[in-house]
């Protein structure tokens, strides 16, 4: 911190830039004189207990506190001196009075080098030591596997209450006794159970909360800083990386594009890295041939060879049956575009390949506003609009940083927040109106009480998730909200904009949607390709473990191909899932590619507001581990040299599904991305062409099939059920999700 | 828990001690500031309010907006602790919590900060000792001999049998009578080592002398602060302080009706 006390300022009436009711201190920020302070933050109400920003004003007679001093008042009084004698020597006994009870342990604390404390005392204390007395001794509280506590060294700023109480939601942190007696804890043993746990480290000024997972790791100036995104969610939220010797130490939360203030970041954005360098991580290759001994360790050359040996045997070998070969590549929604336009390029180049992606998505892709979150996270939007309505989306774990804003704007006031989906507590007022996806049928029909209350709002916001669209009347979902915002005008299009938001839950949701919306792998893709090919973790996916249980209750007929290849291209894999698999579809060969990680990649992402986030590579894979271009070029490369028999298209052709071709979308999505090939742009229509017709706008609610079925959030655990790849084997996520557990259920045990 | 719980048994005392020594700091009757379990003090523990006390909560919630319940926590806490004899246990302060819809947290606060909420378990008569300077002086030490040889507890304990709590508080305001101790909400003033162990002795039978005409009773047959001689002033009622009419234009105010309204 730079502490520039070097300026004085005077009343100048120029200076009428800053708002009716900003403190003191942050005006003088504005003009670049860093006022010390502890309890004063930006974005928490104003306590004023810790007396470190007082301020001379000159009509005043004492010195003032200027985080709790509006500025306007102060500057109309006379002029401010926050350098002058009076506020230093204010400045030294109020460090004083703080270090009466704070022990001199900084050598062995975590904070050093980042403590405010210390930092001040070294600009402002006093050198010399008055009191002689003993310290007062503070028991230490254990609020959970992420945050350690000292309390000795608390200063009480109350930080972490108001942070608790205002922006967490979850007020189990308080001040308890009074006077000298007085301790910040939770009262009652307690977990601090909130998904943003983490940022009261960063908001502690001393080292009463730090880090739990990472205590006495590092100190503050040997870590590099490297901003890169945040992994966890659909957002992308910039995030700065701490590295040292090639080793991601801390993360914390980055800065803001557009506003240049940092925010608040999940638990599992924080302290879910750990899982990527995780000892279940693979970072060696192996082929597995079912026999005595397998392969580990091959060299990537070996490696391929062998895959494209088996290939060349398997294509020649099916020439003979005139069965159609093809080798089956599944993906999951959290690749980056570069692999996925590489993905795309190779499948046509060669049709041998075929690509799926593991999950079904029924998402509308026709027009980018459709799959977007398009207004929730606008402020002026939000505050312009006093009704919100979430369809089945759970923002508190599905996307923290959603549900900061939608809290935000509900303490201000003259918001309505109408849930339909689970019972949860989203930390903010809200009505529950029905768990029954059926309520939207009333809804558009105009039976519903809250019918009325949807016609007198002004600018609704309607937020849902990608997945409910995952369910099996997605078409009859996505008809209902059409229709909703046609006939009760729910979803006003003021600004040209749409209302409608849809919350993805991978950071490259809307990456894919732009790019196409690829066909969900099914039980005919077992069975006619003679190997599959799964990347990321898209092969322990709900999707193919429910296509893995069917199989085993001998719900498919057996398959015309034997000796299947698996191929997994990953960091880990679930062990149970893979026996599983080779039992059920006879796999004869497995290889396994070790890819790597997220920070140990550079890529592309579209988040779900619509940005483009790159990321580059922060650190050098571990083992053997290479990026998924990389592997797929190499795919590339080696495909080139075997003519596959079965490549029964021509190449540089480019199929389209008839169903596909009126989604604009995805046709203008693949010119934007694969532009190189499209010279020779030939379209050949595999299926039959349907007629094309304009959809019947009249709504018509028989026709449109709703489920009775319950509207269930899909992340129900907010600490290891997520779609990224490695939060599941993180130590520290597990910790959580144990304890969260434990304190949601009724069962002690 | 447990070992939160011996950390303390074993750091408490000591630190007593060691600034008893010094002089330096008193017990200030603070407790922990943080909850310990006992077997009848978990957050499982059963905590209601009786039927009564429901409409007793009714008409203190009715007094503030729908949307400031949380002013209810005070008396609601002091119904709470008159109930369960004396003290709070945590499942009273989240039962609190729940009827004045905040979270047990802010409860917790309130309950901490006021030394007149008492969070551990206390006997049947709550002996608070003023040991502050004018008491002091007239022989407040005494008194707190006299209370721990009678019955056999040290400052901060209890009887065995539940009766008795000993607890040296800082000035309770009876100084012109002093030495005082409150048991429970009564002043007993003008205490002598003998009129002590009476008193003691009453309160033993379940016999506690009854408060005198002014709301306390000094034990030397004073009717109020008039001290030893009698009365030397104030012979006459004084007039009453003068009401600014201006201010009551709609019509007198009955100070019982005030009470009745602060629900006294």
């Amino acid at each position: 911190m730079k502490f520039n006390y070097d300026l004085e300022f005077k009343n100048n009436s120029n200076n009428n830039f800053w708002k009716q009711n900003t403190p003191l201190i942050e005006y003088c920020e504005t003009l670049g004189i860093n006022v010390p302070h502890y309890c004063y933050h930006k974005n928490l109400s104003i306590s004023g207990n810790c007396r470190m920003c007082l301020v001379e004003l000159k009509n005043s007679p004492k010195p003032i506190v200027s985080c709790a001093m509006n500025a306007k008042s102060c500057l109309a009084n006379g002029d401010i001196h926050t350098n002058s004698s009076l506020v230093k020597k204010a400045r030294e006994n109020v460090l004083e009075f703080l270090l009466l009870n704070h022990p001199l342990d900084c050598p062995i604390c975590d904070q050093g080098g980042e403590c405010d404390l210390q930092d001040q005392s070294l600009f402002f204390g006093l050198a010399k030591k008055r009191f002689y007395s003993f310290k007062r001794v503070v028991l230490d509280k254990n609020i959970g596997p992420i945050v350690k506590t000292v309390m000795t060294r608390c200063i009480h700023c109350t930080r972490c209450v108001r942070f608790a109480a205002e922006i967490a939601g979850i007020e189990d942190i308080g001040m308890f006794g009074r006077g000298l007696h007085s301790e910040i804890g939770t009262y009652v043993e307690k977990v601090f159970q909130s998904e943003l746990s983490g940022n009261v480290i960063d908001l502690c000024p001393v080292g009463a909360l730090t880090s739990k997972p990472y205590p006495f790791v590092n100190r503050n100036w040997e870590l590099k800083n490297i901003t890169s995104i945040d992994f966890s969610d659909g957002f992308g939220t910039p995030i700065q990386l701490f590295l040292k010797n090639n080793q991601v130490i801390k993360i914390l939360p980055g800065y803001e594009k557009a506003t240049y203030k940092t925010n608040w970041i999940s638990d599992k954005t924080r302290f879910s890295f750990d899982g990527m360098f995780s000892p279940e991580r693979i970072i060696y290759s192996f082929l597995d041939n079912n026999q005595k001994e397998s392969f580990l360790n091959l060299s990537w050359q070996k490696l391929f060879k062998e895959l494209f040996c088996t290939l060349y045997f398997q294509s020649h070998l099916l020439k003979h049956y005139f069965h159609p070969c093809s080798i089956t590549i599944c993906l999951n929604k959290n690749i980056s575009l570069e692999v996925l336009n590489l993905l795309h390029i190779l499948t046509h180049k060669h049709s041998f390949f075929k690509l799926r992606q593991s999950e079904s998505s029924n998402l509308n892709i026709d027009l980018e506003e459709n799959f977007l979150l398009n207004s929730s996270l606008d402020e002026a939007k939000l505050a312009a609009s006093d009704t919100c309505v979430l369809l089945g989306v759970n923002p508190r774990y599905e996307g923290p940083k959603l549900n900061l804003k939608l809290k935000s704007r509900c303490l201000k006031g003259n918001f309505k927040t109408i849930t339909i989906g689970s019972l949860f507590n989203l930390t903010f007022s809200n009505i529950t109106l029905s768990s029954n996806i059926q309520i939207l049928k009333s809804l558009v029909e105009g039976n519903n009480l809250f019918c009325q209350e949807f016609i007198n709002s002004s600018n609704p916001v309607l937020i849902s998730n990608a997945e409910i669209f995952r369910r099996g009347d997605a078409y009859g979902i996505s008809s209902m909200i059409k229709s909703l915002i046609k006939h009760i005008n729910l979803y006003s299009q003021t600004n040209g904009r749409n209302h409608l938001n849809i919350l993805s839950s991978t950071l490259n949701d809307v990456g894919f949607a732009n790019f196409d919306n690829l066909r969900t792998i099914k039980n005919k893709d077992f069975r006619n390709s003679a190997g599959i090919y799964f990347i990321n973790s898209s092969f322990s996916t709900s999707n193919v473990k429910k296509l893995l249980n069917l199989k085993l209750l001998n719900f498919f007929q057996s398959y015309k191909h034997k000796n299947k290849l698996l191929v997994t291209q990953g960091s880990s894999l679930e062990m149970s899932q893979l026996t599983n698999f080779k039992k059920s579809f006879d796999v004869t060969n497995h290889l396994h590619l070790p890819n790597t990680v997220f920070f140990e990649n550079s890529g592309t992402y579209i988040n779900t507001e619509g940005d483009i986030n790159k990321v580059i590579k922060v650190i050098t894979p571990l083992g053997q581990a290479k990026s998924d271009w990389q592997i797929i070029r190499k795919v590339f490369s080696y495909s080139k040299k075997i003519v596959f028999l079965t490549n029964f298209l021509k190449n540089s052709k480019i199929v389209f599904n008839s169903k596909n071709i009126h989604q604009f979308k995805s046709y203008v999505g693949f010119q934007y991305y694969a532009v190189s090939n499209l010279n020779n742009l030939t379209f050949q229509f595999v299926e039959k062409v349907t007629k094309f017709h304009l959809e019947n706008l009249k709504f018509k609610p028989a026709q449109k099939k709703l489920f009775k079925s319950q509207l269930r959030f899909w992340l129900s655990d907010f600490y290891i059920d997520g779609k990224d790849i490695n939060s599941k084997y993180s130590s520290t996520m597990i910790q959580c999700s144990k304890l969260s557990r434990l304190n949601n259920t009724n069962f002690k045990f | 828990m447990m070992s939160a719980a011996r950390l303390l048994a074993r750091r408490l005392p000591s630190a007593a001690n060691r600034a008893n020594a010094a002089g330096q700091l008193r017990s200030m009757g603070h407790a922990q500031s943080f909850h310990i379990n006992t077997p009848d003090n978990t957050p499982e523990t059963y905590f209601d309010f009786t039927e009564e006390n429901y409409q007793y909560v009714n008409k203190v919630l009715s007094k503030y907006p729908a949307n400031y319940k949380q002013s209810a926590i005070i008396p609601l806490l002091d119904l709470a602790q008159r109930q369960h004899g004396g003290w709070l246990p945590v499942a009273a302060m989240d039962k609190v919590a729940s009827i004045v819809e905040a979270a047990p947290s802010r409860v917790y606060e309130v309950a901490s900060f006021y030394t007149m909420f008492n969070r551990t378990k206390v006997g049947k008569y709550f002996i608070q000792l003023c040991g502050t300077t004018p008491c002091m002086i007239c022989g407040s030490e005494d008194i707190k001999k006299t209370i721990e040889k009678h019955l056999g507890i040290k400052n901060g304990e209890t009887t065995k049998d539940g009766m008795f709590t000993l607890l040296e508080v800082e000035c309770l305001g009876a100084c012109a009578n002093a030495p005082m101790v409150q048991l429970n909400d009564d002043y007993y003033e003008c205490l002598t080592p003998k009129t002590m162990v009476e008193l003691l002795e009453a309160c033993k039978e379940g016999k506690p002398p009854a408060m005198g005409k002014w709301g306390s009773l000094p034990m030397n047959g004073q009717v109020s602060c008039e001290g030893p001689l009698g009365k030397t002033s104030l012979w006459e009622v004084p007039e009453p302080p003068k009401v600014n009419v201006e201010r009551f234009k709609d019509g007198a105010v009955d100070p019982a009706s005030v009470k009745a309204h602060m629900s006294y």
